[in-house]
């Protein structure tokens, strides 16, 4: 009997030993807070009926079998026109379209036949408008170009202009502004149809310049429209309705009401719009194409249906903004746009019933934040192997609570249990960690393959390759420049001679700046990018001594601007990388605005350098690279493959996809690693002018001029000096931050924070 | 016969199969995991185990676990015995006053946590009633005294828990003997410990093994107040492991668990000996 007591007991115990436990198995679960972008592959056929909506990727996927999608081609412009004002389909069955020309400032009327095979080019006489501000093509083919207050050119298909002016009424937002017109189409019957600055929408006479107010039971501003037919395709905030033209009778329609529910704001371009509406083949139907794809809805209809798939076409670049969609007939479509470069492009779909319904292979593309140069890399790589379906898994899809933590712990799951991705963006991902357990495949043969065609950073390059072998490549990168004087930057090498200079600056000129204001942990972000390399000790830990130098110096330069301002946002966020897309904190505005002695930030493309230069130009100052000859690089979209990725070769080709020419000329955040794209972008500069005013109202200006060949040369120089990256682990720069805000704050002394960071560290750094 | 000798396995089983399913089984594979790569699965014998214990990470986060249970357990046992003794003897209040120490283990974590941010920040309301006292305050979650933080929310949170299973075992005790040695003279302290203490033997050993393993969870609070790395004196083992599988890992987490598993069931199989000794 106590024998079997005891056995009992026995049992017991190793049962609450183990279930002792079950906190560590909780997470072998669905991974928690990944989102898989990517949708359904190419469902249904052209117009038809049916077809399922959106779904999950996988599953979509699995379906492979399927025949039928959608293949693009694009369509070549005349080469005179290296811009479009809009698309649209003639009553003859003909494309036209009004296109621009820069260099002769000259406007065209195009028209194709044969779908862009061949084009009619007429050029436009007579015109009074110096800035058109919008355009709206008749059915008949002639064109109505509209400056900003309502001056009006008709065009005749001929080319032949005639001016006239629209009465606006006045603006309903007082003051001095007055109304412009935002919007204009064609309805098919010829009615012309304005949209205001109220976000009203206005019948035009053409002959006499008179509008006529559409009354609607739209409550708010119409924010833009399209034309579907004889209907106006109405975005308001409240979402999508459908306008009768000639009446304004409003059809309700749930469905199509959530269309742009994700979608609705643009990038304020007028004329470019992140949702485009047309009429289907179908009568009463409408498509509309966003960065997800082209989509069909029947008139009344319960589902907007899927015909192609943004993700597996240039759709789902999401720096592609709209002019229009047409609907040439049920199998084919085309769709007009403007890329990340304000390049022109006009995408052609065609129904091809033999191509399979989805990509017969899968690339799965992880990241732990989604950016746009991921995204064109992807939709690149798309358009090079249409055979291949790219899944984006991003493991912070943003709004739903997910921390960094609890993705890295999904990704972590889906690796373990054999579901990890293919390529990896190592950006946030604890790199060290998976080389050492064997996760990254060496890539070097890759790198270097692109390297021998077309050239790399290699100082970029470099600091990546151990033992022979190379897991990470960064495809981009910035760097942290101080702005100032040249005496101040002479004096500035360090933040603690930037620190005494300035003290030094304050004592002859008490109502001097230091720096332009910033918050707490935007300050400390820049600075951390600045300084954290030459934090770094040779385990990987942080020095306790530079620590402390890098505090003491922060917290004094931070504390000597009365401005500093408190801090809004304790949130620890990358300030360089906003919605997915870098932008520099460095352009010269800021110092210009507030005359301070310096400004430090990111520099993350050309157009930062030229902005900095043409305010530099007025203050009578320059920038260098914080750090001098030790000034370190910023990686950016960090690329990696997974060793035991099944689609091995593809990822390959992927990572040799994202490092090309054609690719990083594509993408306008970054400096590109690659030095054939790097010269193309010195190619592609422009100069323009900056309006804004300072903090005391007055207004100012730079003229943003092209780099003279000296200076392109510098910054090619000063790219090439960057000795290697910066401290980029997330814990330790997320640990530094969140400490360092209550020290620049004053809730905690600069040793305290040293302490409490270093005490972090040592436990991060141990495990 | 047949009957009675097989129905108690069969009402055992689903709840056996669901132990075995999603504990045993997984626990297998853990102890598999112990001696191979995180990656690949290749053997590596008993190196995880090497580089686990001697990694000051691990060895501070255990050594963390250990005092945090040495400490609370008996000061909670003790503590909820003696109210659960004096509960017996209020009467009518007892109802109340039991219902009232469940109170906080009804409060959700995040409240809880809430609670702590409140009461023991440096500028909180803990430091600011000290200050009024005239008493120096201290930055409670950022020092040693964090240890003690820790402590006192652990047993605040299952004293009432505790309480409740002394009832039950107390209640247990029939009242006739207390009687008969009232008769014989003995006094209360001589009740308590020749009858009470021997009777409630067996329902103590499943309160400590109960509140040892009720002591793992207050890692939840732990971490929700001060994150993946806290202050050195409250760095639980919970705390490595998450930040281990994090990092991928799996491999040194494995051994950890392992290493673990081994020390409650040692420490459950010492309890479950001294209990059959006496």
């Amino acid at each position: 009997m106590k024998k079997r007591n005891r056995a009992a007991g026995l049992i017991l115990a190793v049962v609450l030993a183990v279930t002792s436990l079950a906190g560590c198995s909780d997470r072998n679960g669905n991974p928690e807070g990944g989102k898989e972008t990517a949708g359904a592959g190419t469902e249904g056929n052209a117009g038809s009926e049916g077809g399922s909506q959106g779904g999950n990727s996988e599953d979509a996927f699995s379906d492979a079998g399927g025949k039928g999608r959608f293949l693009e081609t694009e369509i070549t412009l005349p080469e005179q026109i290296d811009h479009l004002n809009a698309v649209r389909k003639l009553s003859d069955g003909s494309i036209s379209a009004v296109g621009f020309n820069a260099n002769s400032l000259a406007y065209y009327l195009l028209n194709t036949a044969d779908l862009g095979e061949t084009w009619e080019t007429t050029e436009m006489k007579g015109l009074e408008q110096l800035y058109v501000n919008e355009v709206a093509i008749s059915p008949e083919g002639g064109a109505a170009l509209f400056g900003y207050y309502g001056e009006m050119d008709l065009v005749a298909r001929d080319g032949t202009a005639v001016s006239k002016t629209l009465n606006l009424p006045a603006y309903s937002g007082g003051g001095d502004t007055k109304n412009q017109v935002l919007g204009a189409a064609y309805t098919e019957d010829g009615t012309l149809l304005i949209l205001d600055m109220d976000g009203s929408l206005y019948q035009a006479d053409t002959e006499t310049g008179e509008l006529k107010k559409i009354s609607t039971n739209i409550a708010e501003k119409i924010d833009y429209f399209g034309i579907a037919g004889n209907q106006a395709v109405t975005v308001s905030p409240s979402g999508v309705a459908l306008l009768d033209g000639g009446t304004g009778a409003v059809t309700e329609d749930e469905i199509l009401k959530q269309v742009t529910d994700s979608h609705r704001e643009g990038n304020g371009i007028i004329g470019l719009y992140p949702v485009v509406f047309t009429e289907g083949a179908e009568e009463g139907s409408i498509v509309y194409v966003n960065h997800e794809g082209l989509f069909f809805h029947r008139g009344g209809g319960s589902v907007n249906e899927q015909l192609i798939n943004g993700q597996l076409v240039s759709l789902g670049d999401g720096s592609l903004e709209f002019y229009g969609v047409i609907t040439v007939d049920e199998s084919n479509y085309l769709v007009a746009g403007s890329d990340s470069l304000s390049t022109p492009r006009i995408y052609r779909y065609t129904y091809d019933a033999e191509a399979s319904a989805v990509p017969e292979k899968q690339l799965k593309v992880y990241a732990l934040e989604d950016t746009s140069v991921l995204q064109q890399a992807i939709t690149y790589f798309q358009k090079q192997n249409p055979d291949v379906f790219v899944k984006k898994m991003i493991g912070l899809s943003g709004g739903d609570g997910v921390t960094a933590e609890d993705a890295l712990r999904a990704l972590s799951t889906d690796i373990m249990a054999g579901n990890g991705p293919d390529v990896l963006i190592l950006d946030g991902i604890p790199v060290e960690s998976y080389i050492e357990k064997g996760i990254l495949a060496d890539i070097r043969d890759v790198v270097e393959e692109v390297e021998g065609a077309e050239g790399l950073f290699e100082n970029v390059k470099e600091p990546y390759i151990r033992d022979q072998k190379m897991f990470e490549m960064p495809t981009r990168f910035y760097f942290s420049a101080v702005e100032g004087a040249d005496e101040a930057l002479e004096a500035g090498s360090s933040l603690t001679s930037m620190l005494e200079y300035l003290k030094k600056a304050r004592e002859a000129d008490p109502e001097c700046h230091g720096l332009p204001p910033k918050t707490a942990s935007g300050f400390l972000y820049e600075l951390y990018y600045a300084a954290s390399a030459g934090m770094k000790t040779e385990d990987g830990s942080l020095s306790e001594e530079k620590l402390k130098e890098f505090l003491t110096a922060a917290k004094g330069i931070f504390e000597l601007d009365t401005y500093s301002t408190e801090e809004y946002n304790t949130e620890v966020k990358n300030y360089s990388v906003w919605n997915g897309i870098l932008y520099g904190s460095l352009s010269g505005t800021s110092r210009l605005g507030y005359e301070s002695v310096y400004d430090i930030g990111t520099v993350t493309d050309y157009d930062r350098v030229q902005s900095i230069y043409g305010a530099e130009k007025q203050l009578n100052g320059n920038y260098r690279p914080f750090g001098g000859e030790n000034a370190s690089f910023v990686p950016y979209v960090s690329v990696g493959v997974a060793a035991a990725s099944e689609a091995g070769e593809l990822a390959r080709e992927f990572v040799k996809g994202i490092l090309s020419k054609s690719c990083q000329s594509a993408a306008n955040e970054g400096f590109p690693v690659n030095r054939a794209a790097y010269t193309e972008k010195q190619g592609q500069q422009k100069s323009y002018s900056v309006g804004t005013s300072k903090p005391d109202g007055s207004s100012y200006g730079i003229e943003v001029e092209v780099l003279t060949e000296e200076q392109a040369a510098l910054l090619t120089r000063q790219l090439e000096s960057l000795k290697g990256p910066s401290f980029n682990d997330r814990v330790i720069q997320e640990l530094v931050i969140e400490e360092g805000i209550k020290c620049l704050n004053g809730s905690q002394s600069v040793e305290d924070t040293v302490s409490a960071i270093m005490q972090k560290v040592k436990l991060y750094v141990s495990e | 016969m047949y009957r009675n000798k097989y129905t108690g396995w069969l009402f055992l089983l689903p709840g056996f199969l669901g132990v075995l399913v999603f504990y045993l089984i997984p626990f297998l594979d853990v102890v598999r995991r112990s001696f191979t790569q995180a990656v690949g699965g290749k053997f590596v014998g008993f190196s995880n185990y090497q580089t686990v214990l001697t990694n000051q990470a691990f060895l501070l986060a255990a050594g963390n676990t250990l005092r945090f249970a040495a400490v609370c357990l008996p000061l909670l046992i003790l503590i909820s015995l003696g109210i659960a003794v004096l509960l017996r003897r209020v009467g009518k209040a007892a109802g109340f006053l039991k219902g009232a120490y469940l109170v906080p283990l009804s409060i959700p974590a995040a409240s809880i946590v809430l609670l702590w941010k409140l009461m023991f920040d440096k500028q909180g309301m803990l430091n600011g009633l000290l200050s009024a006292l005239g008493i120096p305050g201290a930055d409670w979650m950022n020092t040693g005294a964090s240890f003690g933080v820790l402590v006192f929310s652990y047993i605040w949170k299952n004293l009432g828990y505790d309480v409740v299973l002394w009832l039950a075992g107390l209640s247990m005790v029939p009242q006739q003997i207390y009687e008969a040695a009232r008769v014989d003279g003995a006094g209360e302290w001589m009740c308590f410990l020749k009858i009470t203490l021997p009777a409630i033997r067996p329902a103590a050993f499943t309160i400590v093994v109960i509140s040892f393993l009720n002591s793992f969870k207050v890692f939840r609070e732990a971490y929700l107040v001060s994150g993946n790395y806290p202050q050195d004196s409250i760095y639980l083992l919970q705390h490595l492991f998450n930040n281990w599988f994090r990092e991928l890992s799996v491999d040194k987490m494995a051994a950890g668990a392992v290493l673990m598993a081994l020390v409650i069931f040692g420490l459950v199989c010492m309890l479950q000996k001294s209990w059959d000794m006496e």
